[in-house]
């Protein structure tokens, strides 16, 4: 048997597990009430609309989709042991990294399926309200989505690290504020460079910046409705260093996670 | 249940053991400095086709064995093999069925699926798969009831039957059986030791970890006795469990005299009411004690040679090695002072 085939089958079984399950169906009902509760925004200027509704859809998917990394995140490699089903896995020809990234596919697979189901409803609203008027799709918002998935990858690639040594806490606790710092990694920094603030301060959120992953960066929410911009790609290429980066982040996330997990006794 | 048949195993030669053990120890590093000592230093050998068991009170190495056997621990020092390679590595997983102590599986599949699911992680190939699986599920009497309900409604027996019908799916070389019965029901008991004894015969290695002495007297060909991560004893059952030479005779209807003719003759009695309970270490002395009753008038309820039980000879074992501990710590005490 090939060396991918049991990761995808443990990937399989982990989406099929969580879609089986309440919490994700739960979340996406409530992101899709949050959608359609978007529609029904007062009339106000085309222009403010369409920010608006472009605001506020792809700050539903963001949020949501990271609500539902770490909520079905943090239970996939901790749940397994606490509950037992690891034993009958690991007990068959899986390899402990197989499993590792078997969880990490997993992982991607929901927020595949959690970003293409929120973006299929924003793009629905975003028609309803605008696209019946102006006919003109803005690509840009597929871009933006696709980014959000490259971002939830990268959060959880982060949560599978974690929950290969902390306890499912620790992994909540760590991805949330992971999540946080990345997320408004931009106004922490800037927090951190006033005059007021000590050398020791300073010096440690540059570290903290460095380390941590920059989720601002992936969203595209403030370069379309903030700063305008016509394009990703042109005069600055908004996608690639960020993805690069993410790339990066998965790819060491995983590695440690791997390395750890191989010595964890169970 | 019924047995699955054994599809010939790979040529192997019989004197290669299929599990190896050479000094393997375990110990368990807690807070403060402490430290727990699991496993001392456990040689073992099991032979093809061997049905071994391991028995042990809570606490006695035995779990920590199978999960060293199985990659899941890490020895402190010393060795094991399966089938010449090291724990944990696929080649041996490959020939490997595990049930664990109290199984629980993905609660949202149902029992087919679950089996699809570890049948395909074993690279059980599809056009065996699917007859493999409703094969199992009629062996283990899910077929008609409990193959398409999810796992979440089985009842604990249900969730022991597909235990046993998961760790056959990949046709093992070696089952190994973590406290199978633990839980069940007589019924349950019963159909587990027949599925036993039906995979003996099948000539499948088997490794049965269980505190059930009764259990394991009736299925294992050799057994390891442990004891505080110490093995205090190994070897065929019919050597541990020796047969008996004595001799015990029941009468009721002596009077005085009569129980008093017993003693005379230097024989041990005990009186219970009406009842006379007569053991002796021969069979001249067995002749001598019915020769006293017919004389005195006693009338013969019972004439049985009582064999000593597993759980006996374990009970001893156990109760001499806490007594050698006992004097080792008590002597180090004094030797400190």
């Amino acid at each position: 048997m090939s060396y991918i085939r049991p990761i995808f089958l443990i990937a399989g079984n982990t989406v099929t597990g969580v879609l089986r399950g309440v919490v994700l169906n739960v979340l996406l009902v409530l992101g899709a009430l949050f959608l359609i509760g978007s529609m029904f925004t007062g009339a106000i200027d085309p222009g403010q609309l369409r920010a608006t509704l472009v605001d506020s859809g792809l700050a539903v998917i963001t949020m949501l989709g990271a609500v539902i990394a770490i909520l079905t995140g943090f239970t996939m490699i901790p749940g397994e042991i606490e509950n037992r089903t690891l034993y009958p896995v690991l007990s068959k020809p899986v390899r402990r990294w197989q499993f590792v990234l078997g969880k990490f596919f997993g992982a991607a697979g929901i927020n595949g399926i959690t970003v293409l189901l929120l973006a299929v409803l924003f793009f629905a609203a975003y028609y309803l309200k605008i696209g019946r008027t102006d006919h003109h799709f803005d690509l840009r918002l597929i871009v933006a989505v696709l980014m959000t998935y490259a971002m939830l990858c990268v959060l959880s690639a982060l949560i599978i690290f974690f929950s290969t040594f902390m306890s499912w806490i620790g992994t909540i606790i760590a991805s949330m504020v992971i999540w946080f710092v990345g997320s408004y990694s931009q106004f922490l920094w800037d927090m951190s460079q006033g005059a007021e603030v000590n050398a020791f301060s300073k010096t440690s959120s540059l570290i903290v910046q460095k380390l941590l992953p920059d989720f601002q960066a992936m969203d595209m929410r403030y370069a379309i409705v903030q700063e305008n911009v016509t394009s990703f790609f042109t005069p600055h290429n908004l996608i690639g260093k960020p993805l690069v980066v993410g790339v990066c982040y998965i790819v060491i996330a995983l590695a440690l996670a791997t390395l750890i997990f191989n010595y964890r006794e169970l | 249940m019924v047995a699955t048949a054994k599809s010939p195993a790979v040529a192997e030669p019989t004197t290669n053991p299929v599990v190896d053990i050479r000094g393997l120890s375990k110990t368990y590093r807690l807070m403060m400095g402490k430290e727990v000592n699991a496993l001392t230093d456990l040689t073992l050998e099991i032979k093809k086709g061997e049905t071994f068991a391991i028995v042990g009170p809570n606490g006695s190495g035995k779990t920590t064995t199978m999960k060293i056997l199985l990659g899941m621990l890490f020895p402190t020092a010393g060795e094991a093999k399966l089938f010449g390679y090291a724990p944990g590595d696929a080649e041996a997983q490959r020939r490997i069925g595990y049930l664990p102590e109290a199984p629980y599986f993905y609660e949202f599949l149902n029992g087919r699926e679950l089996l699809e699911y570890y049948g395909k992680l074993c690279g059980v190939p599809e056009e065996v798969r699917k007859s493999r699986i409703d094969e199992l599920l009629k062996m283990v009497d899910l077929y008609d009831r409990g193959a398409d309900m999810p796992i979440r409604v089985y009842s604990r027996g249900m969730r022991q039957r597909i235990g046993i019908a998961q760790a056959m799916i990949n046709d093992p070389d070696l089952l190994i059986l973590d406290e199978p019965t633990n839980g069940l029901d007589p019924i349950g008991t019963v159909q587990v030791r027949q599925f036993i004894l039906e995979q003996k015969k099948q000539q499948r290695t088997i490794l049965l970890c269980s505190h059930l002495l009764s259990e394991v007297e009736a299925v294992a060909d050799r057994v390891a006795i442990l004891h505080r991560g110490d093995l205090i004893a190994v070897g065929p059952i019919n050597e541990l469990v020796p047969e008996s030479t004595m001799w015990q005779l029941v009468a009721t209807g002596l009077s005085r005299e009569g129980i008093a003719a017993f003693k005379d003759a230097g024989l041990k009695v005990e009186v219970h009411g009406d009842v006379v309970t007569l053991l002796v270490e021969t069979l001249d002395d067995a002749y001598r004690g019915l020769g006293i009753m017919r004389d005195q008038g006693g009338e013969l309820i019972e004439l049985t040679r009582p064999q000593p039980t597993l759980e006996e000879q374990f009970l001893k074992a156990v109760g001499e090695e806490s007594l050698r501990r006992t004097v080792d710590t008590l002597q180090k005490t004094a030797r400190k002072k």
